[in-house]
């Protein structure tokens, strides 16, 4: 089963635009910088109601069909991980 | 034909989104008194294929669209069904829980605040138990300055949940749609450490209060 990736913008460290220490800052939904997006990507990826369901997914014309599956959206990384597990001794 | 859900509303009496995601058109099914809306497809590949950031944003526009005028119950994305029947189906079956749900929060928004060290040093530790005093001592501050963030917004809250995230800590408002202006200004006089940082987002559909144990 091919899981369905994306990789996460990657935060900028020291930029006083995204993270100005000992202030609270607010971010607006609908602009399109990074802040914006992630806590989109986190919403509607990571919240609101998960069902069991079929999906389909098809990949040069080819339909591959499971059955009653949740939907995995991962990063990268943690599919990596996932993948090719660390060997243990 | 592979069906994309969006929410589930109370009622679709102003007029629907015109475009869904990757510019299919939104549509409605009823059952159980409730309305789920959604958008249909030849093919799911349709809304998942990359870039599937530009899709996320277009299923998170048609939510906030909807979630402008009246309350409503985000499906995570993509959940897809394969037919008007199955969709009825699922309706008909969670409409109660969906029901209470709406009725509960139809008046209410989710406002999000996430906490996060501006400069994390790197550990000091040189010992695996000093290691975990350290990260103790981290999660301690954050919940220190989550609990400065909800008493300088008490008035306006009708809830509170924190959770922990690989930045820091994101906590979770309750505020009546009315008080989001309140609930705002009223977090601004938080006291907030030079080494933290805290972002505030919202007004979001109320996704973190609900009960999952009804669906």
């Amino acid at each position: 089963m091919a899981p369905l990736l994306f990789r996460l913008p990657r935060r900028r460290n020291g930029d006083g635009a995204m993270s100005t220490p000992g202030t609270v800052v607010f971010t607006d939904q609908e602009s399109d910088d990074q802040l914006a997006l992630l806590d989109i990507l986190d919403h509607v990826l990571n919240q609101g109601v998960v069902i069991r369901g079929t999906l389909i997914i098809s990949l040069a014309g080819v339909d591959l069909v499971y059955v009653g599956m949740d939907v995995i959206l991962t990063s990268i990384e943690t599919a990596m991980r996932h993948i090719h597990p660390p060997l243990t001794k | 034909m592979p069906i994309l859900l969006y929410c589930v509303v109370e009622n679709t009496d102003s007029l629907l989104p015109p475009l869904g995601v990757a510019g299919t058109g939104v549509t409605q099914l009823e059952g159980g008194g409730l309305t789920v809306l959604f958008s249909r497809a030849p093919s799911a590949e349709v809304w998942t294929r990359a870039p599937l950031q530009q899709a996320a944003k277009e299923f998170h526009r048609v939510l906030n669209d909807i979630f402008k005028s009246r309350a409503v119950v985000p499906f995570r994305f993509p959940t897809i069904m394969q037919t008007d029947e199955e969709v009825a189906s699922h309706l008909n079956s969670r409409a109660h829980a969906y029901r209470a749900w709406l009725d509960e929060f139809k008046d209410d928004a989710q406002m999000e605040a996430l906490i996060s060290y501006s400069n994390q040093p790197p550990s000091s530790a040189s010992t695996g138990a000093a290691y975990l005093e350290e990260k103790k001592k981290r999660q301690d501050d954050l919940e220190r300055v989550a609990s400065s963030l909800r008493n300088s917004a008490a008035s306006s809250l009708r809830g509170w949940r924190e959770r922990t995230v690989q930045p820091g800590l994101r906590c979770f408002a309750l505020v009546p749609r009315g008080s989001v202006a309140q609930f705002n200004a009223l977090i601004t006089h938080a006291t907030v450490p030079d080494h933290f940082a805290v972002r505030i987002s919202g007004p979001w559909p109320v996704t973190e209060f609900l009960d999952s144990r009804g669906v």
